[in-house]
């Protein structure tokens, strides 16, 4: 009788042992914890104070200088995105980095659980500190912003990231029978550039606030430097001198893109 | 004691047979009870070099699915009269492309656009020469449709496939159903998303850091490859940028913003609108996938409809004849005023010696993905 019962016993172990060998992994489930207090952060992109949609990338436009000129790209990477406190304390939002694509229709994002209180601006690098920018690419998911396959913004070969884009094209007047293109690709740690837009909100308990950065891109043309695609039509960051020249025009006339114009 | 001795006997057979169930294949054919897939690990398909792909969440790669889908693909019953399969025109020793402009479909009837080559498609996002599919699975139901290609229906493909044993036997093991063109299509995106290849002489030099694999030449042609567009007081260049639209590991830009879809400066007025035919808008007039340069010598002709039969016309394309008036030329192409890059032949030479180390004999030969038939 007790064998019986053992061989019993020993034949329902085995038997589940077995079975449960062959089952499928159970999904995990997770608590959402997320609670509302946050802020969307839009980019609104802006030619000639007009807002430039997504569809509309082929009118030429007028810009200081005579020339004309539209926008074929407009894409970015951001790093370290935070709140700056009233006391100057930074609150680094999520990993800190976002991808920012116009013509992709790319220009918003949300974080949430956010400490609530005041705050005086929102700061950014367009840019990646050294060790990112010259890391092993391949390790980001598929959807992270630093996915070389998601955004195209890295340069493959040993040259790192490309920090910002700005593509289209021009004609020098507004007679010009034919179009050129023009292309700055901001990239190095060179042209690594920090931004800290200055406006006083609060974040309040179980709110989302939404936060709208606008774009004016007549300023990466004519804003502390002017800059005449006629002259020369764009710069990637390396090359020649001239090349490392306008590049820094053109990141110095960035600061002028920026501005955070309302928290509501 | 004998009793227990029989008792743990049984369940060691019982054991054997469990952990045979569990195992990639299964000989007995059964279309009662319910499957369980085996799971395939991306690491054991994705090289790490190639990043991280996105992957269908709802499609998980199954060595049962793979197969299906493989089988599928080399099975001329997805057309009307059984005569074509997509590797009649997606040929494995061609880089799944065919070596003709246009392909034959069924009763003679030709395609309208050359066939592109198959290979790295997870790292995709954008599908056929005017990216019209954003998805393996929608991608396989156009030529099986298309009346110059396959001419099926779906309804006379479902029948057909419910005639077959070998699709009552995977369709059940791979997803638990019956034959129905829904799994089929996701059986083949699963055989597509693995069809990978890695293994040239460009993918083992690619970092910058193994010089020595590249001859002389070569070295020189990655340097043309990859440098940038700038001409010297005697209005010669260096560099012919080759690399924004065909960069990094895959020679593909699949962002299709940054050039993952462009004009190249083919035509001036066009026939075929390509993208621009998709989303009626007027920059998206005459713009084409840019396809990846891997395996690029042997996937010719060249071009959307394979008006360059070799690879030295190519390159002579993109040195001495690009129509930079074109209405809608990519902005990196034209950034330069419109000037030919008249690249000497030493150079031209040299690019080219560069472009055939990106041929991966391996992959033309991966029993993986060859006829299971």
């Amino acid at each position: 009788m007790k064998n019986k019962f053992t061989n019993v016993l020993i034949s329902a172990l085995l038997a589940i042992t077995l079975f449960s060998g062959c089952e499928e992994e159970k999904p995990i489930t997770t608590t959402n914890t997320s609670d509302i207090t946050g802020i969307e952060v839009n980019f609104s992109a802006l030619l000639n104070n007009e807002p430039l949609l997504p569809l509309g990338f082929t009118d030429l436009v007028s810009k200081n200088g005579g020339e004309y000129v539209n926008i074929s790209n407009w894409s970015f990477l951001i790093s370290n995105f935070s709140l700056v406190k009233e006391n100057g304390e930074e609150v680094k939002l999520g990993d800190g980095y976002q991808w920012i694509s116009v013509r992709s229709n790319r220009t918003k994002f949300k974080y949430t659980s956010i400490p609530k209180g005041t705050y005086k601006s929102i700061k950014y690098t367009i840019g990646l500190d050294s060790s990112v920018n010259h890391g092993d690419p391949n390790i980001w998911g598929a959807e992270h912003p630093l996915n070389p396959n998601l955004t195209g913004l890295h340069w493959g070969w040993s040259g790192g990231y490309i920090f910002h884009v700005l593509e289209g094209n021009f004609k020098p007047t507004a007679s010009s029978s034919t179009t050129s293109g023009y292309s700055f690709h901001t990239a190095t740690m060179k042209f690594v550039r920090n931004y800290d837009l200055k406006l006083n909100f609060t974040i309040d308990e179980g709110k989302v606030k939404t936060a709208n950065i606008s774009m004016f891109a007549d300023k990466y043309f004519d804003s502390q430097n002017s800059i005449l695609l006629s002259v020369k039509s764009g710069s990637h960051s390396e090359g020649s001198e001239d090349d490392i020249l306008l590049m820094e025009k053109f990141v110095e006339n960035m600061v002028n893109v920026f501005q955070l114009t309302e928290v509501r | 004691m004998n009793g227990l001795k029989r008792h743990l006997f049984f369940w060691l057979v019982v054991f054997s047979l469990g952990f045979q169930s569990c195992r990639e294949e299964d000989n007995a054919i059964k279309t009662e009870g319910t499957y369980t897939p085996t799971k395939i690990e991306l690491s054991t398909i994705f090289p790490k070099e190639f990043g991280t792909p996105a992957m269908p969440k709802d499609n998980p790669l199954t060595v049962e699915g793979v197969y299906l889908g493989r089988m599928l693909f080399y099975d001329p019953v997805l057309s009307i009269d059984s005569s074509i399969s997509c590797a009649s025109c997606h040929k494995q020793e061609y880089a799944f492309a065919d070596p003709v402009a246009f392909s034959t479909g069924v009763f003679g009837l030709k395609t309208g656009r050359n066939a592109s080559a198959l290979f790295n498609l997870a790292y995709n996002k954008k599908f056929f020469w005017d990216a019209r599919v954003n998805t393996l699975r929608d991608l396989v139901f156009e030529p099986i449709q298309a009346h110059n290609e396959m001419s099926m229906t779906l309804p006379l493909l479902k029948d057909k496939l419910l005639k077959i044993n070998r699709y009552k036997e995977y369709f059940k093991k791979a997803f638990n159903s019956e034959p129905n063109v829904f799994d089929m299509s996701l059986a083949m995106e699963q055989f597509l998303l693995t069809i990978v290849s890695k293994d040239s002489r460009f993918n083992q030099f690619f970092p910058g850091d193994n010089i020595s694999i590249l001859n002389a030449s070569e070295l020189r042609g990655a340097f043309i490859f990859n440098g940038l567009v700038n001409f010297d007081a005697n209005g010669k260049t260096n560099g012919a940028d080759c690399f924004h639209c065909h960069g990094g590991e895959l020679a593909q830009q699949n962002n299709i913003i940054m050039g993952g879809i462009s004009n190249n400066g083919l035509d001036i007025n066009f026939e075929d609108l390509g993208f621009g035919g998709i989303t009626n808008l007027s920059q998206d007039k005459g713009t084409f996938k840019a396809p990846s340069l891997i395996n690029i010598a042997l996937t010719g002709p060249y071009m959307h409809d394979g008006r360059f039969k070799t690879l030295e016309e190519v390159v002579d394309h993109y040195s001495d004849n690009v129509n930079y008036s074109s209405p809608t030329i990519h902005p990196q192409m034209s950034i330069h005023g419109g000037k030919q890059l008249d690249l000497s032949q030493q150079q031209k030479d040299d690019l080219l010696a560069y472009l055939r180390t990106m041929t991966d004999n391996v992959f033309i030969t991966n029993p993986k993905y060859s006829n299971p038939f």
